[in-house]
C-alpha cells in the first residue's frame, strides 16, 4: 500500500463519517443565541447605584447649599427691623418690577430734600394711594417704611439731644405737639430698633412715644 | 427542504430552521471534530463552530457546497482550540497526547479509521487529517500551524507509517 493509496482509502472512508453529539453541544449553541440581557443588567445596577448614591449625594454640605431659613438677604434683614414687617408679611412676594423701582427711587431722592416731616409722610400716602397693584403697594409701603424709620430716629436723636443739653426730657404731649399731623401719615409704626436706644412709636397715638430711659448716674455725667 | 430554503429561514432567524440545519450537519461536523480533538474539546469545538455558521450563514454565497463550507469553520475551530492549548507546537513522539478510545467502535472499517486517526499524536493527526482528508498542501498547512514545511512533511510520513500499520494488520488482515 504506498501513501496516495493509503489516503485515498481512508478519506474515502472517514470524510462523510457522521457521530451523533451528545444533546449538550445544541444546548450551548442554543443558549448563545439567546439575546444577551447583560446590557439591561448593567442599566438596572446603574440606576441602582444612583438611587443609592442619590442620599449620600443630599447629605453633603454644599457650598453652594444653604437651607432656606438660614440665608439672610439685605432685604430680609431690613424687613426684621421695619415697623411694617406684618404688613409686608400679609402682601404676596409679588415679583419686582423695574419700573415701580426706578419711581421709588425718585421719590425717595424727593423726600430726601423735603425737611418737612408730616409732608413728606403726607406725600408718601398719596403716592401709595395712587398705587393699585399689590406688589407695587408692597414695595412704596416697604421703601417709605424705611424712611419713615430713618425719620423717626433722626426725630428721636434730635429730641434726645435737646432732653440731654436742656436736661428736659420731652413729654408725649410735647412731641404730639411737634408733629401734630403725623398720626395721620403711616397707619402703625410698632417698633423701631436702633443699637444705640429702643423706642416704641405709635403714630396713631403719638402720645406714647417713648425715649430711652436713662439712669440718673448717666444724666449727671452729661450734665 | 433543500438547504437553500433551511439557509433563508435561518438568516431570518427561524429557530426551526436553525435546528434542522443543525441536525442535517452536526453528525458530520463532529466526526470532522473528533478528527482533531479529544471528545470533551470536540464538542466545545462544534458548539463554537456552530454559533459561528449561524452568525455568518447570511454570508455564506455558495461559491463552494454548505457541508464544505461548514466544515471549514469546524476545522478552524478545532485548529483554533488546539493553538489555545498551545499542544500543537511541542515536539510529539509517537506515544504522546493519544486520543484514547472516543469513538464507539461497532467493528465498521469507518469507525476503526476513525479510531486509528484519533489515536495519532495530536501533531501527526492534525497534520495528517489537514493534508490526507481536507486536501490542504504542505505550504498551506505550514502557514496554517506555523510551522515549516519540512514539519509539515516528516509529521504526515511518521503519521502514515503508523496509519498503515494499523489498517494492514486490522482492516487488510495482512500478516507481517
Amino acid at each position: 500500500m504506498n501513501d496516495k493509496h493509503l489516503d485515498d482509502f481512508i478519506r474515502q472512508r472517514v470524510s462523510n463519517a457522521e457521530i451523533t453529539p451528545p444533546p449538550s453541544v445544541w444546548e450551548k449553541v442554543e443558549a448563545s443565541q439567546q439575546p444577551s440581557r447583560r446590557p439591561y443588567l448593567y442599566a438596572a445596577a446603574a440606576v441602582v447605584a444612583l438611587l443609592m448614591a442619590l442620599p449620600l449625594f443630599l447629605r453633603q454640605e454644599s457650598p453652594y447649599y444653604e437651607p432656606r431659613e438660614t440665608v439672610m438677604t439685605p432685604i430680609e434683614d431690613r424687613k426684621e427691623q421695619s415697623p411694617f414687617a406684618d404688613i409686608i408679611d400679609e402682601m404676596n412676594d409679588a415679583e419686582q418690577q423695574t419700573t415701580v423701582q426706578s419711581q421709588m427711587k425718585q421719590y425717595a431722592a424727593t423726600m430726601q430734600n423735603n425737611h418737612n416731616f408730616a409732608d413728606k409722610a403726607q406725600s408718601a400716602m398719596t403716592y401709595l394711594d395712587s398705587l393699585d397693584v399689590a406688589a407695587q403697594r408692597k414695595r412704596a409701603l416697604r421703601d417709605i417704611d424705611l424712611m419713615a424709620v430713618d425719620l423717626i430716629e433722626q426725630k428721636v436723636k434730635r429730641l434726645e439731644m435737646e432732653a440731654i443739653s436742656e436736661d428736659l426730657w420731652h413729654t408725649p404731649e410735647q412731641i404730639a405737639m411737634e408733629q401734630p399731623s403725623a398720626k395721620n401719615i403711616i397707619p402703625t409704626i410698632r417698633k423701631v430698633f436702633h443699637p444705640d436706644y429702643y423706642v416704641t412709636v405709635d403714630l396713631e397715638n403719638i402720645s406714647k412715644v417713648r425715649l430711652p430711659t436713662r439712669s440718673s448716674t448717666e444724666k449727671q455725667l452729661i450734665n | 427542504m433543500d438547504d437553500q430554503k433551511l439557509i433563508a429561514k435561518c438568516n431570518s432567524g427561524n429557530r426551526l430552521a436553525q435546528r434542522q440545519l443543525y441536525e442535517r450537519y452536526a453528525g458530520r461536523l463532529f466526526a470532522v471534530c473528533l478528527r482533531y480533538l479529544q471528545r470533551e474539546d470536540a464538542e466545545d469545538a462544534l458548539a463554537n463552530a456552530w454559533v459561528k455558521i449561524f452568525r455568518s450563514l447570511s454570508k455564506f454565497r455558495g461559491d463552494s457546497s454548505l457541508s464544505t463550507w461548514m466544515t471549514r469553520i469546524a476545522v478552524n475551530e478545532c485548529l483554533m482550540m488546539l493553538r489555545g492549548k498551545n499542544t500543537f507546537f511541542e515536539q510529539v513522539s509517537e506515544t504522546h497526547d493519544i486520543n484514547n478510545a472516543i469513538l464507539d467502535d461497532d467493528g465498521s472499517d469507518e469507525q476503526q479509521l476513525l479510531q486509528f486517526i484519533a489515536e495519532l499524536p495530536v501533531g501527526f493527526r492534525t497534520v495528517f487529517n489537514l493534508y490526507a482528508i481536507e486536501g490542504y498542501t504542505h505550504k498551506e498547512i505550514a502557514t496554517m500551524l506555523n510551522i515549516s514545511e519540512g514539519t509539515s512533511k516528516s509529521q504526515l510520513s511518521r503519521a502514515r507509517n503508523i496509519l498503515k500499520k494499523k489498517v494492514e494488520q486490522n482492516i487488510f488482515n495482512y500478516e507481517r
